[in-house]
């Protein structure tokens, strides 16, 4: 079943945070996802468009990140993220070593390390010039 | 994200309240570098009141916490829960603080 995609694109730039969670909520309250869910959706959407932010686009190049979500019935939200900066997936980088006490710790790392805790079927297609990471959000069964 | 700080002796309370993302996570470093000026050698951080907190707030607190510990001073936390307490959970950072129920008792352990 086809489900309709709603999007919204945005320059790649910090300020622009606000505005996706804003679009995102909406799928989020017409998804009646429980407010656990709505948090771990503004956790990973965040996650995923700070990584973009950093490392998409070259250094003075004013890209774009598009955000889309489909609502797929009561309490399951489908969203995707997509860039048309250099390839890249978040998702093959090595998970954080979390037995580190603090002065060993690394200060970074787990963004993406979160994204993958909170979200379901998460995945990363590269399509054409575009980089495309596309997850689920689901109530607790 | 608003941030109250009170002075208690050599500790400075820092009161978080809303959303710690990447956008206001500064703020807290800001109010952070304040208090360490005007003297204090604890810094707790009262997270009651943060509904939200991302890598980038994470991050912030975990420099903070390196930086007070090679100079002999302390991070502590209080009112974890919510979601702030299960980003805590997830990234096993919650066993690595000193964690209170409440500012008070935050302050009286000191």
């Amino acid at each position: 079943m086809e489900y309709e995609l709603r999007r919204l694109e945005l320059p790649a730039e910090i300020s622009s945070l606000q505005g996706f969670t804003d679009f995102v909520g909406h799928g989020a309250r017409a998804a009646a996802l429980p407010e656990k869910q709505q948090g771990h959706l503004d956790l990973a959407l965040e996650e995923i468009l700070v990584n973009v932010m950093h490392y998409a686009y070259p250094e003075g190049e004013r890209g774009t990140i598009e955000v889309g979500y489909a609502v797929e019935g009561p309490g399951k939200l489908f969203v995707q993220v997509s860039d048309s900066g250099r390839a890249f997936d978040p998702l093959a980088k090595d998970p954080p070593d979390l037995r580190l006490n603090i002065a060993e710790r690394p200060i970074g790392g787990l963004g993406i390390f979160l994204v993958k805790q909170v979200t379901r079927s998460i995945s990363y297609s590269r399509v054409g010039n575009r980089n495309i990471l596309a997850f689920h959000l689901q109530a607790d069964s | 994200m608003n941030i109250e700080s009170t002075k208690q002796g050599k500790a400075a309370v820092i009161k978080l309240a809303g959303r710690m993302d990447a956008e206001t996570t500064g703020q807290f470093d800001a109010a952070c570098a304040r208090s360490l000026e005007d003297g204090a050698t604890t810094l707790v951080i009262d997270l009651s009141e943060l509904h939200y907190i991302s890598s980038a707030g994470l991050g912030s607190i975990l420099r903070l916490a390196k930086r007070m510990q090679a100079k002999g001073g302390a991070v502590l936390l209080c009112g974890v829960k919510g979601l702030v307490k299960e980003v805590f959970e997830m990234t096993n950072l919650l066993p690595a603080f000193q964690v209170f129920d409440t500012a008070e008792a935050a302050c009286r352990s000191l």
